[in-house]
């Protein structure tokens, strides 16, 4: 019975620490040694009594685990905002870097680079975010990748985005340049696609360069009000 | 003042450690108890301040841990750890540079004029 308390203990210590697999293991078995050691001068002590509640033991590994984890898994700043270190790297493919800037295998931030990585202004093989940039780029406002899916701008290999997509193939609401497009103005070299949720008279495609000039003209006049970011982009597309 | 004395301790743990270990092999708790009585109650670590430096002193290959089976209701032998040959020479030079820095800090502190 003592040994299962034991055991539910480490485990429930190790489940609110952020380590390796490696690191993990011998706490688990360091917290069970010093809970039989303890044990044989206070007998049928819980492991509370014996250790103290679990919080403060996790509170305690977590802050001189950090000083461990700098020198064999990566750093982590000790200047921090908002609760999150400043900068966090990892090494590490069992832990998640946390930060303000955070960099790793698997890494979530303000600014964040990795490759699964979740951000505000996000870089990634997987990459969400913001704005959002990798080989598979899902933003919430932006997206730039080989597929690349956005609310409002997609760039990349395949681009779909509401109001502007510009790629190999774009997809958007609004406006789409590409080599293949379909939205409800269409740039296009190769392909143009009336998307199905518009009538023919309601779409407008262009077979670019060669008709440029009625695709800037048709542009002007359906989108007067795109914004200077956006005019920006177009302004590189063509 | 606390925070400082704390940031002291961290820098000189690895030292302590080493010596307790370098004559005799001891276990966790015992090196806690160890730590506790020849400080005069001044390092009196736990369990999540002790681990991580004996992962970063093992990891380093400064000591080795073994286990033996000991007297009393244990339900796995005990872990022992031992210093290695890299800890011993470790040890020198950190006892080397610790006296090295003390004698300096000191001389500074004790100095009429700067």
């Amino acid at each position: 019975m003592m040994n299962r308390d034991y055991k539910r203990y480490a485990n429930k210590v190790v489940s609110q620490i952020q380590a390796n697999s490696r690191t993990k293991k011998r706490i688990r078995e360091d917290i069970m040694e010093m809970l039989e050691e303890r044990a044989l001068d206070s007998r049928d002590a819980s492991p509370e009594e014996l250790m103290g509640s679990y919080e403060e033991v996790v509170e305690d590994f977590k802050e001189n685990l950090n000083d461990y984890t700098l020198t064999s898994n990566g750093y982590v700043s000790s200047m921090s905002l908002w609760g999150l270190p400043l900068l966090y790297i990892t090494t590490s493919q069992q832990i998640t870097a946390k930060g303000i800037i955070a960099i790793g295998p698997r890494a979530v931030g303000i600014i964040s680079i990795g490759g699964l990585s979740v951000g505000v202004i996000s870089f990634g093989g997987l990459s969400l975010g913001v704005i959002s940039l990798g080989g598979l780029a899902l933003g919430l406002w932006a997206a730039i990748g080989g597929l690349a899916l956005a609310y409002d701008v997609a760039i990349g290999g395949f681009a779909m985005a509401s109001s502007l997509a510009l790629g190999g193939f774009a997809k958007a609401t609004d406006i789409a340049i590409g080599g293949g497009a379909s939205a409800k103005l269409m740039g296009y070299t190769q392909n143009a696609i009336t998307p199905n949720s518009l009538d023919e008279g309601n779409a407008f495609s262009y077979h670019l360069p060669v008709y440029m000039a009625d695709f800037k003209a048709k542009l002007q006049f359906l989108f007067p009000e795109l914004g200077p970011i956006k005019t920006w982009l177009l302004g590189l597309a063509k | 003042m606390s925070s400082l004395n704390q940031q002291l301790k961290k820098g000189v743990l690895e030292i302590l450690v080493l010596r307790i270990i370098k004559h005799q092999a001891v276990y966790g708790y015992e090196l806690i108890k160890k730590l506790d009585a020849n400080s005069d109650g001044l390092f009196k670590l736990k369990e999540g301040s002790l681990y991580p430096i004996m992962y970063r002193l093992e990891d380093k290959g400064f000591i080795e841990s073994y286990r033996q089976e000991a007297e009393g209701k244990r339900s796995v032998p005990r872990k022992y750890y031992k210093i290695t040959e890299e800890g011993l020479t470790a040890l020198d030079e950190m006892v080397d540079a610790w006296h090295g820095f003390t004698k300096v800090v000191s001389s500074i502190i004790d100095k009429e004029e700067l």
